[in-house]
């Protein structure tokens, strides 16, 4: 703002002065403010350094939070008809309680499309996002490959979205269920260089895709990134259709990334369809279900950030966002405390311009002009190195955090104007003030050499000085505090006693519930010595997503259905993974069965958090009793164990039902005796591969698989983000720590060389030096402790299973500042120390 | 051209008043050149940054060619001084970072003369200083004789009817510090009047008049011509 009314002021001084003829030659005093800058910036070399490194770190940091958020921003939004495309999501309303989702049941595109004619398109997908490939070639050894998101689109997607095509034609494509669309990626992966640039002739071609046969009817150019439909492959939702016949008929089970999209045409508004959409759900939803559920648009380009109804595969946490953008802030605040401190520290050196440039006409404006070019001269130049930091900080981002985005960096319009903007902020954060006082100087006295280091002494109680050094400290220990306890609680969830012994068990992934391969599978392994127990089911005790369903004692009404996770594992699913048993039995061979659409009974196993959900009084008490699972099966309970960790640390043990369920096998447990054995690891593997040989093979020691895959993956990122954020906002804030010693030792050299001839010793010097910031340090930590404690208890609350906060994590926040900082002030200090006093004193 | 009377300037810190100007009063004449002499602490240093309009006085007038500048604003004493007056000072307050032609292209700069104009003065004045052949070196580079010749000239480039010059001689040896004495006289010669603050009765020779001062008051006048 004040940027703004100088650069006002100063066009009103230039018309003003072309009025009385006397115009002060706008190009030749920028000229000269250049010069000046320009010479000024290499005499003072340290200096110009610390400013340029650390204004470069920052304003790269600040590019890739830009570049990042931007690409949260802009996702969907480059299809030309995104402005008038919506996805179709539900409230569900029992109760008090509403569900939000952004699904719907598989009926309902096609229902849209004979319901309301003057809807322009409708498209679904259904992200399937796994397969095995084959591609037959002609020698014959077939090649697998392992791949991820598969979607399947109906022949209506590319009316909707505009992804490029490089071969095939857009209306004519995914209109038979055994065809299938590749993008170029694939296309190069799966068929060669040779065909590259080619790729009409692969047009034609058959791949097989979990051992069907699909003939190529299209490539696809790479999808963009910031897509919630990118994928890396599109199959015809006809050959959906083929193969779950029942399943197109039900409108009321709704399956997760199944998208409904719907492009409304130029004069009917959402508000309209909306309306409309009422009528449709209570024409085609049962009774009950119509009373809960409505159907809503939801803008394309707002499906990314939305968090009510869930983005897509790719939403970005806005924690993360928020995260970011805060670091950011922080690394640029460092930076810009690091220019005030040292430019005023410096101004007394610049005094005597001041007031030689005053004393020949030049008047206040001209010379805060003057300082503020200054500023912005060197923000520019940080900025150039900014943009070549950013793009090597972005590739780092994109491998370092395992991102699922793929930033780049693209110079474009949005990029400079950020980058201006930017520039113009800083510049008056970090150049306003200096200018103000440098500008402020009388010039009889600056030429005097009487300026008095008013705003650079620490003696005054308080200065602007002292409290931009407390706030750098501040800044720092809050970040090192924000680093112990991410780190702590992450290492808590490594080290956590999660009910069962994760060690010892290797995860191998199945491809299918055969139970004559199980079998055989199982029966080759156990030939193994130290191979101990082998267990199939639906995923390892802590695992996402192994289905909910509702649990009720057979006497209670449908409104007392608790929720709870429902696990498929065999009779030896305890015994593998070490789960203790509190009651009852553990499952037995004739446990066995096979779900199917009418109810059935069976026995079942619950945890201790179930018997006390359903009201059983003990585990001993719930065993024998009957139970009634989603509404309609009869479970008998046969056993109860201990409660096990069988969701992310992030939540409480939920109640869970394990059966003997053959429908859903997607894990293998074996327990070893030596984990890390190669051989046998070689021996599973070839057992493996002889079952399934047109599948690959997958494993990896179960405590491996809980690090690595699933539930901490945005802790890591928080706890891998604050590591680097802390190590650059250290060494900014060291640095200016250092130039600003630096100076202080210089102006107060003649203090020092009185107190030495006196006979103060070298040690007394450093001491007195270092005591004026060790008392800053204590200060920033009387702010900081309070406010670390704050912002982490509130991070822990999004944790079941925490970490209490120690006074040893802020102890050592201070200890480690403490450290960095007399490290820092040491090296200055020691040099105005040991100097010989007799130099300065002629000097003066 | 410069007319004062009763001007009162007093230096306050929290418990010490230093009164630097007491009633002062004197004349200075169109084409005048005056020196003004007196120990240290007597005023002299506070009288010269009022009459360059560097600092107000507490009471009192100043006409300056007639006008009453005594509360100019900043803005207004700003544009006076870099239209009417040149400076020369004891330590020849060159810019470092600027080269000996920059340096005295500064004030056309901040007058407005167009860049030709600017050349062509800047040139002129440094080759009648005789330190053309150094235009380009920077004050670092010079001998004290040398950058106070380049200080002289600053303070002429302008033409300014009025220069105030702060003990110009007394960082300079003999030779040199005659040299620019000699170059003073000149520019009197040529029109311009010259306010001259000394320590040295040597110096003070070459002007019209002194006005010694004592205490933040004139004690006596001597006319020399």
């Amino acid at each position: 703002m004040l940027w703004i009314l100088l650069m006002a002021r100063l066009l009103a001084v230039i018309r003003d002065n072309k009025k009385h003829r006397k115009t002060p030659n706008i190009f030749s005093m920028l000229s000269n403010y250049i010069k000046t800058t320009v010479r000024n910036l290499r005499r003072n070399k340290v200096n110009t350094l610390i400013n340029i490194t650390g204004l470069t770190v920052s304003i790269a940091c600040c590019i890739v939070v830009y570049v990042f958020i931007k690409n949260e921003k802009t996702f969907d939004n480059f299809h030309s008809k995104a402005s008038r495309t919506y996805r179709i999501v539900f409230d569900d309303k029992t109760g008090n309680n509403i569900e939000h989702g952004g699904y719907v049941s598989f009926p309902v595109a096609k229902a849209l499309r004979i319901d309301f004619p003057q809807l322009e398109n409708v498209t679904q997908v259904y992200v399937r996002n796994y397969g095995v490939i084959q591609i037959p070639s002609a020698n014959d050894t077939r090649k697998l490959f392992d791949e991820q998101e598969i979607t399947y689109a109906d022949e209506y997607f590319f009316k909707t979205f505009d992804f490029q095509l490089l071969a095939g034609n857009k209306d004519n494509i995914l209109k038979s269920p055994d065809e299938v669309v590749l993008t170029k990626r694939l296309a190069d992966k799966f068929f060669g260089k040779e065909y590259a640039d080619a790729y009409n002739r692969v047009i034609g071609k058959t791949i097989i895709i979990n051992k069907k046969p699909y003939r190529i009817s299209g490539v696809l150019k790479d999808m963009p990134r910031n897509s919630n439909i990118a994928c890396n492959m599109l199959l015809p939702f006809k050959d959906f259709e083929r193969n779950n016949a029942a399943t197109m008929q039900n409108w009321i089970d709704t399956y997760s990334e199944h998208y409904v999209f719907v492009t409304l045409p130029e004069n009917y508004t959402p508000q309209q369809f909306d309306k409309a959409l009422i009528g449709f759900k209570n024409k085609h939803l049962p009774g009950e279900y119509a009373k809960r559920i409505t159907w809503h648009p939801q803008l394309l380009t707002k499906v990314h950030t939305d968090e009510m109804y869930g983005g897509t595969y790719y939403a970005t946490p806005s924690v993360l966002i928020i995260a970011f953008i805060t670091m950011g802030i922080i690394v640029l605040l460092t930076a810009c405390i690091n220019f005030i401190n040292l430019a005023t520290v410096q101004s007394l050196k610049r005094a005597k311009e001041v007031g030689i440039r005053k004393t020949l006409g030049s008047r206040k404006y001209q010379l805060r002009l003057q300082f503020m070019i200054e500023t912005f001269v060197l923000v520019l130049m940080a900025s150039a190195f900014a943009v070549l930091l950013a793009n090597w900080f972005l590739q780092q981002f994109n491998q370092y955090l395992l991102f699922i985005v793929d930033l780049g960096l693209h110079i474009d319009f949005s990029i400079i104007l950020f980058l201006a903007i930017l520039g113009l902020i800083i510049t008056f954060f970090a150049g306003y003030y200096p200018a103000k006082v440098l500008s402020g100087y009388e010039p009889a006295k600056a030429l005097k050499g009487g300026i008095q280091a008013k705003y650079t002494s620490f003696k005054s109680r308080f200065s602007l000085r002292k409290v931009l050094v407390v706030t750098q400290f501040v800044v720092t220990q809050l970040l090192i505090i924000g680093t112990i306890v991410v780190a702590s609680q992450i290492k808590y969830f490594y080290s956590k006693d999660l009910g069962y012994d994760k060690t010892g068990v290797l995860n191998v992934e199945m491809p299918g519930n055969d139970e004559q391969k199980l079998e055989l599978f199982r029966q080759t392994i156990v030939r193994n010595a130290n191979v101990r127990d082998v267990s199939f089911s639906s995923g390892p005790p802590t695992s996402a997503g192994n289905g909910f369903g509702n649990i009720r004692l057979p006497e209670a009404p449908a409104a007392d259905n608790i929720t709870m996770e429902r696990k498929f594992t065999d009779n030896n699913y305890l015994k593998t993974y070490k789960i203790q048993l509190l009651a009852g039995r553990d499952l037995w061979e004739n446990d066995k069965v096979t779900l199917s659409d009418s109810a059935a009974r069976y026995n079942i196993l619950i945890n201790n958090k179930a018997v006390t959900a359903l009201g059983f009084a003990s585990p001993e008490k719930a065993i024998g009793k009957n139970i009634i699972i989603n509404d309609r099966d009869v479970a008998t309970i046969v056993g109860v164990t201990k409660d096990f960790n069988n969701a992310a640390l992030q939540n409480e043990v939920a109640p869970c039902v394990l059966f003997y369920g053959t429908n859903w096998v997607s894990t293998a447990g074996i327990r070893m005796n030596r984990i890390n054995d190669a051989a046998t690891n070689d021996f599973i593997q070839k057992a493996w591969e002889a079952v399934y040989p047109d599948n690959i093979y997958k494993s990896m020691p179960l405590d491996e698989y809980m690090h690595k895959k699933a539930f901490y993956v945005l802790e890591d990122i928080m706890y891998k983000g604050f590591k680097i954020f802390v190590v650059l906002s250290i060494i900014i804030g060291c640095m200016g720590l250092y130039g600003l010693i630096g100076f202080l030792a210089v102006q107060r050299q003649k203090e020092i060389s009185i107190r030495k001839v006196l006979g103060a010793s070298a040690k007394k010097i450093v001491y007195m030096f270092s005591i004026e910031f060790l008392w800053l340090i204590g200060i920033a930590f009387l702010v900081a402790a309070p406010l670390g404690y704050l912002a982490m208890t509130s991070w822990l609350q999004g944790f079941a299973y925490r970490i209490n906060l120690s006074p040893v994590y802020f102890i050592a926040a201070f200890l480690i500042s403490l450290l960095i900082a007399t490290f820092t002030v040491s090296f200055q200090s020691i040099k105005a120390a040991v100097a010989n006093p007799v130099k300065s004193l002629r000097n003066e | 051209m410069i007319k004062i009377s009763d001007l009162e300037k007093v230096y306050r810190t929290e418990e010490v008043e230093t009164v630097a100007l007491n009633k002062l009063s004197f004349e200075v004449k169109d084409g005048e050149f005056v020196a003004v002499m007196g120990p240290s602490g007597c005023g002299k240093s506070t009288l010269l940054n009022i009459l360059g309009l560097l600092d107000d006085p507490d009471a009192g007038s100043f006409l300056f060619n007639q006008i009453e500048v005594a509360h100019f604003n900043e803005r207004k004493r700003a544009d006076l001084r870099k239209h009417n007056i040149g400076f020369v000072f004891q330590s020849f307050n060159l810019i470092d970072e600027l080269t000996v032609f920059e340096n005295v292209e500064l004030p056309l700069i901040y007058t407005g003369v167009k860049t030709a104009e600017r050349k062509k003065r800047v040139e002129e004045v440094l080759d009648k200083v005789q330190i053309m052949h150094r235009r380009n070196h920077y004050p670092q580079q010079l001998s004290g004789g040398q950058q106070q010749r380049v200080a002289v000239a600053r303070a002429v480039v302008n033409h300014p009817k009025l220069i105030l010059a702060d003990e110009p001689t007394g960082n300079l040896d003999s030779n040199n510090g005659n040299e620019v004495m000699q170059l003073l006289t000149e520019l009197n010669e040529q029109g311009t009047t010259i306010v001259m603050v000394t320590h040295s009765e040597h110096d003070a020779r070459y002007s019209h008049r002194i006005i010694r001062m004592l205490d933040g008051q004139t004690v006596t006048e001597n006319i020399l011509i």
